[in-house]
């Protein structure tokens, strides 16, 4: 028995919702990718139902469209409009603490979309490594070599800049 | 776990309240998908007709940068017999055409005679195999090379039928339609084998989409029976994309419009109107190849007999109207997938 469209959407929107927001890092370009990325699945839906995963199928989809497609229309407008300010602060009540803690959040938008998407998947999605590299298409050692090399750069950023 | 790692789950943790609510989300997808079904309706609509082309039911095919050059010939009136309900049979002649290539330089990969009986209720796929040596010794393929109107005079000198319409297509023009209808299953009997730069098709049932057309229909490398396991596939192929599109219906009036659009992408030669009529009115007819599945001697030889012993039984059956007949008959030449 297969999942249908509609079942897949009122079970996993929210969570892909969730994830597109820590690959963006911005609500309102996560609601795009998603509304996009949901648009194509009803598309294909058919291949989607049957592959071994439907989840997995679509987060790789939603992250191909991060990765692949900013030099495309929507992504481009998407990017260009977000360009001056790349660190989008966060709607918080507490806005003035938070300032100083979304230091992190400012510069995993200033790393490289591929990495960006590894820590996500590693450190918010808690998939292996195995998990990552199928979602992004990559070999294992890729993963790990985009996780490590993506660590490193935030933590030399936040020593330079205590 | 070191410290930049608990900072960076942290900061994820932190930023999952900033997900937007789901309900709103899903209401804007569904907007949008309304927006691209309606899209993509008018995208399947041209797939339709040019399915229903592929299918033997004839009408245009709607695509950008098909360069066979020749605008549709336009004929005043539909007089012809299929216009007025009579059988119709149309040729359809796959080309290798490539766009970086000289103008007459392009052979048939793929020649069938589409028959559509009066009943409309059954339609057939008549392969002849390619290399099929004519009267004059010129293989079948090759004439292509003179010109579709050489192609049609080949095949109607060879059959006796009169071909109600010509219609050509190349392999992006396949793509093109294959784009635009989605995926279609089909199965697969024989795997093709990775060849000339395009991908392996593995044996088994399978969606093929755009990427996967050209292969499956080029591909005769390695097939046992080569071209004739091609011709089987070519068969199946549009069986399976007629069969997936035909149920979504077309207009007379869709019709007519894609035709207006289909500017210079077009090579069909023949009585449009009546075609257009044609295709209108169909409902689902039942499709039902026929080829040779064997070579009679061997390939690319120029000796290669075009339905050796029983062609002139299956001319006059399809000159008849009488192709469920001679199928029933000849069952070792009807497609059983």
């Amino acid at each position: 028995m297969t999942v249908t469209y509609e079942e897949f959407a009122d079970s996993r929107l929210s969570a892909l919702l969730r994830y597109a927001v820590m690959l963006t890092g911005d609500p309102a370009t996560a609601q795009d990718l998603v509304q996009e990325t949901m648009v194509r699945v009803q598309l294909n839906w058919r291949r989607v139902a049957r592959s071994d995963s439907p989840d997995g199928y679509v987060r790789r989809i939603l992250t191909n469209q991060f990765i692949d497609l900013r030099r495309g229309s929507w992504w481009r407008r998407v990017l260009l409009r977000a360009d001056p300010d790349p660190a989008v602060p966060v709607a918080s009540d507490h806005a003035d603490e938070s300032a100083e803690r979304d230091r992190m959040w400012s510069l995993l938008a200033k790393l490289p979309r591929r990495q960006r998407a590894a820590l996500v998947l590693r450190y918010y999605e808690d998939l292996p490594d195995q998990a990552i590299a199928d979602i992004l298409g990559c070999q294992v050692g890729t993963v790990r070599s985009a996780i490590s090399r993506g660590l490193g750069t935030l933590r030399a950023e936040l020593v330079v800049t205590p | 776990m070191s410290r930049i790692e608990e900072e960076l789950r942290a900061t994820f943790a932190r930023h999952e309240a900033s997900a937007p609510a789901a309900g709103p989300v899903r209401t804007k997808i569904d907007f949008a998908w309304v927006r691209a079904k309606r899209r993509r309706a008018w995208r399947r609509t041209a797939g339709v007709a040019a399915a229903v082309v592929f299918a033997g039911v004839s009408a245009p095919v709607v695509l950008n940068g098909l360069r066979h050059g020749g605008q549709p010939v336009d004929t005043p009136a539909a007089t012809t017999p299929a216009a007025q309900g009579g059988p119709l049979d149309v040729l359809l002649i796959g080309s290798d055409h490539r766009t970086r290539w000289a103008a007459g330089d392009q052979r048939a990969d793929t020649v069938m005679i589409v028959h559509l009986g009066a009943d409309r209720r059954h339609g057939y796929l008549i392969s002849l195999p390619r290399g099929g040596a004519l009267a004059d010794g010129e293989r079948l393929n090759e004439t292509l090379m003179r010109g579709t109107a050489a192609t049609r005079d080949a095949v109607e000198n060879l059959t006796g039928i009169e071909l109600d319409a010509t219609v050509t297509v190349d392999f992006r023009a396949l793509r093109a339609v294959s784009a635009a209808v989605g995926d279609v299953t089909m199965c697969v009997r024989e795997g093709i084998v990775a060849h000339s730069g395009r991908k392996a098709i593995p044996p088994g049932c399978q969606d093929i989409g755009p990427d996967e057309v050209e292969p499956l229909l080029r591909g005769r490398w390695q097939l046992p029976n080569g071209s004739y396991d091609r011709d089987h596939n070519n068969r199946a192929y549009f069986r399976a994309l007629a069969g997936a599109v035909m149920a979504d219906g077309v207009g007379l009036s869709e019709l007519e419009a894609l035709l207006t659009r289909a500017g210079k992408g077009l090579q069909i030669d023949g009585d449009r109107l009546a075609l257009l009529r044609v295709a209108a009115s169909l409902d689902e007819p039942q499709l039902i190849g026929i080829g040779v599945t064997k070579p009679s001697g061997p390939e690319g030889g120029q000796s290669e007999a075009i339905y050796p012993g029983v062609g002139p039984s299956l001319y006059s059956a399809i000159r008849d109207d009488r192709v469920a007949e001679w199928a029933a008959a000849h069952p070792e030449y009807v497609d059983r997938w």
